[in-house]
């Protein structure tokens, strides 16, 4: 896990949730150096805790995160539906990153209360930046009107 | 007529049944007339009625008519009206004679096309029940296969995603590719691995794959698949001991084998294969303790490698599904999140592929499993003229899915 505990820069705080550590280090080194502050874990209880006390901006959620003991699971709905109903995370973006490519997954998670749905093996780092950039300023855009 | 009066008892409608309000049936019942047994028709209906109704009916009308006209009846009307009677009689019962008949006919096919209707009744239930079954079992393979694809799918992304991560940002110049490299081949030899994974499964499935045995030293691969296994990232991790232990075998024993351990008869390559598999999983599901290696004799012909693990365990629910294809066990250790799942369906495949038998001994979750399988051991074996001994004589046909 990588925890920051600086003054939140400018661009915002990133939650990457994933298992995959070659992909966590690719995000790290990619967004940090753009910018933005970077949190991983692939473990689904602290990443509630770090949605709701860290306060990211925006959630990069992988959906296949195995269990500590080294199962398969779909942990990231759990994750999702967590966060979704706590009122204190339930205005965090959330941008479902993730392998699976069927359209099933698509609608489960815009009904869950995805923000965007990135399919991981079709976005470079930098388009998934992009994406997520636009987010952040959307989001804000809300939070300001209101 | 004995028979009918027997079937008398049978409902109205029934073949036998007897209406007795026929008069036909009562009176005239007999030799040539004996043809009321399945008549059906009700006492008002009864043609014969009608016609002897009538036919009185005419006579006295007759009579009286030239009995009022001449005071007197000819004896030539009354022959005239008797013959008119008999003939027009004749002509009646004939016809009476092809309505019971085709009534008859009628029934007789209405009861053939009911017991037809019942039989058939019974067969699409018969087969329903049957489809309904194969139906479920098939969704089950669906379901199976599904998953199945849904884990391959997620298996071969990952690594191309890590890969594609790299790779763009190698040629933006934001990454250095001396770092960039060893991640991207990493990927690519995932990617091959899994991909090879699912060919032999399919090769296996269809027995295309060829058995190359030849003489081999199991201990050699064991030996040298220990140390690389030692030193596996999980294994450090979890400080597993991963040990082979010394056999003991009788001293006529080990003369008749030339060394400590007698040779095999197998394919190296494909040995060597299962071996490392067999022991990626030990080490994977084992949390704590560490992995064995202890030889048996089985037999005079055969030599039994247990791999013996302290991990999880299996349920002996799930110690039927596990060389399956597809088949991912319910319980918490189904799958290793980089395997294909198929490790276990191609070993079992290889085994016997080599002559020998493949079983998984647990005594349930938590308690470690042992897996073991046997070889025929080398006592001068050759290759067969064509050089392809076919291999696989059992399960000619691999269903997936169904327990062994």
């Amino acid at each position: 896990m990588v925890t920051t505990n600086v003054m939140k820069s400018k661009k915002g705080r990133i939650l990457l949730v994933e298992d995959e550590k070659q992909l966590v280090d690719i995000y790290h080194d990619f967004l940090e150096m753009n910018g933005y502050d970077f949190l991983s874990t692939k473990d689904i209880a602290e990443a509630l805790q770090l949605t709701e006390f860290e306060q990211p901006d925006l959630v990069l959620l992988d959906i296949i995160i195995p269990k500590p003991e080294n199962t398969i699971a779909e942990q990231g709905w759990e994750y999702l539906a967590a966060v979704k109903k706590n009122p204190k995370t339930k205005d965090i973006p959330i941008v479902v990153f993730t392998n699976l490519e069927t359209h099933r997954d698509r609608v489960k998670s815009e009904k869950m209360g995805a923000s965007a749905y990135i399919f991981k093996r079709d976005c470079s780092p930098r388009e998934v930046m992009e994406a997520i950039a636009e987010i952040i300023k959307t989001s804000k855009e809300k939070k300001n009107k209101e | 007529m004995p028979e009918g009066e027997k079937k008398s008892e049978e409902p109205v409608g029934q073949p036998g049944c007897l209406n007795k309000n026929c008069w036909l049936a009562k009176t005239l019942n007999h030799s040539p007339y004996s043809r009321c047994q399945y008549c059906e028709l009700k006492f008002h209906q009864c043609i014969f009625l009608h016609y002897q109704i009538i036919s009185i009916v005419l006579i006295s009308l007759f009579l009286t008519l030239f009995f009022l006209i001449e005071g007197r009846v000819s004896e030539l009307v009354i022959i005239c009206i008797f013959t008119l009677v008999i003939v027009y009689g004749y002509f009646l019962n004939k016809s009476t004679d092809k309505i019971i008949k085709a009534n008859f006919a009628q029934r007789e096919a209405k009861l053939a096309l009911e017991k037809l209707a019942e039989k058939l009744e019974e067969r699409v239930d018969e087969q329903t029940k049957d489809i309904g079954e194969k139906n479920k079992y098939l969704e089950e393979l669906l379901n199976m296969k599904t998953d199945f694809l849904r884990v391959v799918n997620h298996q071969l992304n990952t690594p191309l995603a890590v890969m594609k991560g790299y790779f763009s940002m190698m040629e933006e110049g934001s990454y250095p590719p001396a770092k960039a490299r060893p991640a991207i081949k990493g990927g690519l030899e995932r990617i091959s691995s899994t991909v090879s994974d699912f060919w032999d499964a399919y090769e296996l499935e269809g027995e295309k794959m060829k058995m190359e045995p030849q003489k081999t030293d199991i201990a050699q691969i064991v030996n040298g698949l220990i140390p690389e296994k030692q030193n596996l990232q999980l294994a450090l991790e979890r400080k597993l001991k991963i040990e082979v232990q010394k056999p003991e075998f009788s001293a006529q024993a080990r003369s008749a084998f030339g060394g400590e351990i007698p040779l095999v008869w197998c394919d190296y390559k494909k040995i060597a294969h299962v071996i490392s598999n067999l022991l990626d999983n030990a080490i994977y599901y084992t949390r704590q303790g560490g992995v064995t290696v202890f030889y048996e004799l089985v037999g005079k012909n055969y030599l039994k490698i247990n791999i013996k693990d302290t991990g999880s365990g299996i349920s002996k629910q799930d110690q039927k599904k596990l060389f399956q294809k597809f088949s991912r066990l319910k319980n918490a250790t189904d799958l290793r999140p980089d395997g294909s799942g198929l490790g276990l369906f191609i070993a079992k495949k290889i085994i016997q592929g080599n002559d020998g038998e493949i079983t998984c001994f647990s005594e349930g979750a938590d308690k470690g499993s042992t897996f073991s399988f046997t070889l025929p051991i080398y006592k001068n074996q050759k290759l067969t003229s064509e050089g392809e001994k076919s291999p696989i004589k059992e399960e000619k046909i691999v269903i997936f899915g169904k327990n062994n």
